[in-house]
């Protein structure tokens, strides 16, 4: 069977850190959204300004500015082919279907039995 | 295990206008945890249904005994939250089970539960349509996009640690599952999806059972527009509180 995967360990601080602001300050994930975004801006900030560890020649500097959109193009994609992987993959219970219709005609014999009386609207829907 | 034999299973069914799936939920989950041994109670918690759910769950308690079935009826429709607390207020077991009375969720699923519970002590065991051999019956193509594009939306945002968070077929420890309730404030499904992230934030440990969700044969069912709102203004919420 499955187990819900725990939250994964990064080394002590870090992890303090984290749990600082999940339980006393109550904006977690909406401000660790927004210190990736920002890590992001500033790595795309220094690679725009061309001035720090890398040199980018002009030529290439569309695509410097075209980054979040590349970015931006990949996630989506990403997450297009997962979700229609995922819905090619939702298993259909049609065992399961047809096991319940069983039993529901079964449980109301039973039922009917013990002298649950069921009323003429549920009677006509005793074969459905 | 030798503890287990004092365990009792407490089961809330909220109900509203399910007379045609009250017997049969009932006898369902009377036959399975009878042939397990499973010590438990069935809470009902009809909230005035005009179809007349109530008088279906009085014939219930006479044939299967006052022990067995609980009715705590409200006088009008108060939802599903409050319903939860009610029920919680009256529930003698140590556990307990929080499941739909449509049939969506088949109680065959129950001893799953409890024997996954067993195996680690979880504090939550959750049903997961998303996993392993779990799945959907009667759900056309839209349908499951939807669910399957919402819960991709929701993990990326959320990561919950958990697979599915809006299905409501769960099992807790009795002292857990009321310090959740007290802690939620959210309402319908989206409720279910901050009792999940709650627990994760209290640091309890959830354990997954995959389970078939047949929908619902008898009764209306609803998914519009207004329900997508709805979610997506919770995980909004969730989002920014979390
Ligand atoms: N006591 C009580 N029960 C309710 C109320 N609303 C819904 N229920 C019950 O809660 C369970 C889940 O409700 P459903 O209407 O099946 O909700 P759902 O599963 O999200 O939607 P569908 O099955 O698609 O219609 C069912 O057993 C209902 O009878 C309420 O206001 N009070
Ligand atoms: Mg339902």
């Amino acid at each position: 069977m499955y187990e819900a995967a725990s939250r994964p360990c990064e080394n002590h601080k870090v992890k303090k850190i984290i749990n600082y602001f999940t339980y006393k300050k109550n904006m977690i994930k909406l401000l660790q959204w927004l210190l990736g975004l920002g890590l992001f801006m500033a790595a795309w900030a220094i690679l725009l300004s061309g001035r720090f560890l890398v040199k980018i020649p002009e030529e290439q500097m569309l695509h410097v500015w075209l980054v979040p959109v590349y970015t931006l193009g990949t996630f989506g994609l990403a997450c297009l082919s997962i979700i229609m992987y995922r819905v090619y993959n939702f298993n259909n219970c049609e065992a399961a279907a047809e096991e319940l219709k069983m039993q529901i005609k079964e449980g109301k014999e039973d039922l009917k039995k013990r002298g649950f009386r069921f009323d003429e609207d549920t009677l006509q829907n005793a074969d459905l | 295990m030798e503890d287990s034999k004092s365990d009792k299973f407490s089961i809330l069914l909220p109900t509203y206008n399910e007379k045609e799936n009250l017997p049969i939920i009932v006898w369902l989950i009377s036959k399975y945890m009878d042939e397990c041994g499973y010590d438990f109670e069935i809470i009902i918690i009809d909230d005035g249904s005009p179809d007349g759910t109530l008088e279906v769950a009085q014939q219930l308690e006479k044939i299967y005994g006052k022990d067995k079935i609980v009715l705590r009826p409200r006088e009008k429709k108060l939802g599903l939250g409050t319903a939860y607390v009610h029920g919680i207020n009256h529930a003698s077991g140590n556990f307990v089970i929080i499941m739909d009375a449509d049939l969506s969720h088949h109680p065959k699923f129950i001893p799953e539960f409890i024997r996954k519970q067993q195996e680690k002590d979880f504090d939550i065991v959750s049903g997961t349509r998303y996993l392993g051999s779990g799945g959907v019956y009667g759900w056309d193509l839209k349908r499951k996009v939807i669910s399957r594009g919402a819960n991709l939306l929701t993990q990326i945002l959320l990561r919950p640690g958990v697979s599915d968070l809006t299905g409501s077929f769960r099992l807790y420890k009795k002292d857990v599952l009321r310090k959740l309730v007290d802690s939620c404030i959210s309402k319908g499904y989206v409720f279910q999806m901050e009792m999940i992230v709650r627990a994760r934030q209290h640091g309890y440990s959830i354990g997954e059972v995959p389970i078939s969700f047949v929908d619902r044969v008898y009764g209306e069912s609803k998914l519009g527009g207004n329900e997508i709102v709805h979610f997506a203004s919770g995980l909004l919420y969730l989002f920014a509180t979390t």
